[in-house]
């Protein structure tokens, strides 16, 4: 030992890592990195041979490697510390604040979805919106690194906009952001505050008188998913709240939850995730003390938070999300006998799917 | 396996050098054998026939080579063993190559056994050496095993001769302290230098390549990163080798001498994949008369074996097309700049520019995509965020820039060899940080595959 310590100490870390890797009892979920570990692989004759249990088993040996947190925290202190500001693509912008990578934002797909949801309108003859929600680098210009490899999202809007009534979100956004933070620094969603002007605009187009919002909850520690994808050990958390409006009742793909948000999730990291329980392909908010008005919601999670402020001035919403509805689209708005049908997105779904635009019925 | 895996330094590499370590010295080549066996089967199983096949015939042709007295039968031996050899690398490597040529598919040849390049060259350069009567043969099926497939250079070199082991398979290998010390530091050091400089190297040089047609600086800061992530890859690789050689209680050949430093292109040669340069002077150049015929015929002999280094390096024209390259850019050198005697600074930056465009040829992925690539280098444009780029690579770039200044590389050496607590501290940290890395970072890419 005195004369190979190098020898001695690295093989003891190595050989202590592989046993407690079968000693500590296995994680299913890593909350920090907010995804699925993998497991040992079983063994099959195929998978032997072509490689794939190799690749599984390496997949395994990393994901549950002893002090996996601590490997994961090392790395990425080990990335900012060599100056890097494109991390497992989130930028680290001023102040704390991540921001996604949008080079690869296609204005083809936002002129395709918009256009898709101005056919939905055409052939059904309902008026329809779309509230399209920037990410925080339009809105903060001065956070994103100098020279990022961001997308020009107001090029993108100016685009959405040719395609279908779009409705002017961005200079309220601007207008307000000297007032309070409108999205997360750790999560690529708006928060309640940048919601609440979404749903002012809203409100106006669509001739509602907006109510004030008195019913946030009390804030909560929040790390959103930039964090889940560059856990940087230093990174402040976010305040989490939402609007907890009384008198809605959600059912999400046909079953009806005990309330908006998910209580379990809540408890968890990704806290955004509780918000009506997650993403669905159908869901309908139902206002029992509004007896009329029906508003069909085409949606991603950025309309999680926003709903239910909307649902106060309607009897039902049906709400949609391209990505997990496999219906006819023209079918379910006729069906629903909505006046109006709102499209609340992030750009950054419109620019990198085309999921509305491949939608049944268009 | 790949060395810069988990799999390999948790559940591999511990058990086996500590069990080779005590083991006596009867089951020391049977053992070291099979694991390799096992090393090589951990991904695909498939092509461990051609593993027995090879080993089998090569051992055998040795075998009779020595015992045999008429030079007929010898010369008939050695050629069924070298056809044995090229013959398989034929079919793996080049059968969908020429194939395609008269315009038809191969069904064999989809997928390349790992590191068949380089254990073919290993055999057939035993058997030369045996038929020369330069080395004796291996009588010991383990021992010859062990010298053809052993894990550490299995896969990606460095090209051993037999004359470099045969004494380290027959003895009692028991390394010393000194030896398990520096073997493990070299292990390590070739470790960091592939996860900790040619992986993310190598993630830039993937979006520079995105960005090149894009962004004339873009397309150089490809260039740069690509020539400086092959590097490392290999050195990597080749350092680790020698690094479990060592633990293991062989002395691997060094297969890179600062190549980046080098004085002109003849020089980069001498320095880079070293073992490789060597197996076809030895079996390939001189056999062709070397540089003892004539002008003409030496040209004509570089032609021959700068065809096929480019051909070793992979089944499609890009890769013959850089090779030639490199003879003519050799040629220019040796003919022209040497004999003008130009300025040692106009030699190495020729070396410089024969180089990066070499690797740009190298990596262009079809033969179609090397002119274009090369025009990226000189058509202005500038829409590709390449200063972000710049920035953000900066400390990765200065990094592996420093490590190709052989002073600089040589005085950290003798540091640590001197202050044993600093390389333990240092190689230590490297370690730690090669973990981490191998267990959040996606990217890991094995370069090998088509050699």
């Amino acid at each position: 030992m005195k004369k190979t310590p190098l020898f001695v100490v690295s093989m003891a870390l190595l050989l202590l890592l592989l046993a407690f890797q079968w000693l500590l009892p296995r994680r299913e979920f890593s909350e920090m990195e907010n995804r699925v570990l993998a497991q040992p692989p079983e063994i099959s004759v195929s998978s032997l041979t072509n490689g794939r249990w190799a690749d599984r088993f390496e997949a395994f040996a990393a994901d549950q490697i002893p002090l996996r947190d601590t490997f994961v925290s090392l790395y990425m202190t080990m990335e900012a510390a060599t100056g890097r500001r494109l991390v497992d693509g989130v930028l680290l912008g001023q102040d704390g604040r991540m921001l996604d990578r949008t080079d690869g934002y296609s204005e083809r797909n936002v002129r395709l979805n918009a256009a898709a949801l101005r056919a939905l309108s055409e052939q059904t003859g309902v008026p329809a919106y779309l509230l399209a929600v920037p990410s925080a680098a339009l809105i903060y210009p001065e956070a994103v690194p100098a020279h990022a490899p961001v997308a020009d999202e107001s090029a993108l809007l100016r685009a959405a906009g040719e395609e279908t009534a779009l409705l002017p979100l961005i200079n309220s956004l601007r207008d307000v952001r000297g007032c309070g933070e409108l999205y997360y620094h750790t999560d690529h969603h708006w928060n309640m505050g940048g919601a609440q002007v979404g749903y002012q605009i809203v409100c106006q187009a669509l001739g509602l008188n907006a109510m004030p919002v008195d019913e946030l909850t009390e804030e909560l520690p929040f790390f959103g998913s930039f964090y889940a994808r560059c856990p940087l050990p230093w990174q402040a958390p976010d305040d989490f709240c939402f609007a907890d409006v009384s008198g809605l009742r959600l059912i999400a793909d046909g079953e009806e939850k005990a309330g908006l948000v998910d209580e379990a999730q809540l408890q968890k990291r990704d806290r955004y995730a509780a918000l009506l329980y997650g993403n669905h392909g159908l869901m309908e908010l139902i206002n029992d003390s509004q007896n009329d008005g029906t508003l069909f919601v085409i949606k991603d999670s950025f309309a999680n938070s926003l709903l239910p402020l909307l649902a106060r001035h309607f009897h039902r919403i049906v709400a949609i999300d391209p990505r997990y509805y496999a219906g006819n689209v023209v079918e379910e708005v006729n069906n629903c006998n909505c006046e109006v049908i709102l499209c609340v997105s992030g750009l950054s779904s419109l620019a990198s799917s085309r999921n509305l635009a491949l939608l049944d019925g268009l | 396996m790949l060395f810069s895996s988990l799999s390999f330094l948790l559940y591999f590499l511990p058990p086996v050098i500590l069990i080779h370590l005590f083991l006596p010295k009867r089951l020391q080549n049977p053992f070291l054998f099979f694991a390799s066996l096992f090393f090589y089967a951990w991904g695909d199983a498939r092509f461990v026939p051609l593993f027995f096949g090879l080993l089998i015939v090569d051992w055998g042709c040795g075998l009779l080579l020595e015992k045999a007295e008429k030079q007929s039968i010898r010369k008939l031996v050695l050629a069924l063993g070298v056809a044995a050899n090229m013959g398989s690398l034929f079919l793996f490597k080049y059968m969908g190559f020429f194939a395609s040529l008269v315009g038809t598919s191969a069904t064999i040849g989809q997928s390349l056994p790992l590191g068949i390049s380089f254990f073919t060259f290993q055999a057939t350069g035993y058997l030369v050496d045996v038929y020369r009567k330069q080395t004796k043969c291996e009588r010991n099926l383990f021992a010859f095993g062990t010298f053809l497939f052993m894990f550490p250079q299995l896969i990606a070199g460095p090209i051993v001769r037999y004359s470099d082991l045969s004494q380290a398979l027959h003895e009692k290998r028991r390394p010393e302290g000194k030896a398990l010390e520096m073997g493990m530091a070299l292990f390590i050091g070739g470790l960091a230098a592939k996860v900790l400089l040619a992986n993310p190297l190598g993630a830039f040089a993937e979006e520079m390549r995105e960005l090149m047609e894009q962004d004339t600086l873009c397309a150089w800061l490809y260039m740069l990163c690509y020539s400086l992530q092959i590097y490392f890859d290999f050195l990597g690789y080749s350092v680790m080798a020698v690094g479990m050689g060592r633990m293991l209680g062989f002395f691997f050949p060094r297969n890179f001498n600062h190549p980046y430093a080098a004085s002109s292109v003849t020089d980069f040669w001498r320095r880079w994949h070293i073992t490789l340069s060597g197996w076809f002077r030895d079996y390939v150049y001189i056999p062709l008369g070397g540089n003892r015929r004539g002008t003409a015929r030496t040209i004509l002999n570089m032609l021959a074996v700068w065809s096929l280094t480019g051909f070793w390096h992979g089944a499609s024209w890009e890769f013959i097309l850089w090779g030639l390259w490199y003879f003519v850019m050799l040629v220019a050198d040796k003919y022209l700049l040497e004999r003008l005697k130009a300025p040692g600074a106009l030699r190495r930056l020729v070396m410089y520019v024969s180089v990066g465009i070499g690797w740009m040829m190298f990596s262009a992925n079809g033969a179609e995509h090397i002119l274009p690539m090369l025009q990226s280098l000189v058509t202005v444009r500038s829409e590709g965020h390449a200063l972000f780029w710049l920035r953000e690579m900066g400390p990765v770039l200065v990094a592996a820039a420093l490590c190709c200044v052989p002073a600089l590389v040589n005085g950290a050496k003798k540091l640590m060899k001197r202050l044993a607590y600093l390389r333990f501290a240092v190689m230590l940290a490297l370690l730690l940080l090669s973990l981490a890395a191998l267990t959040k970072s996606s990217y890991n890419p094995f370069l090998y595959f088509r050699f």
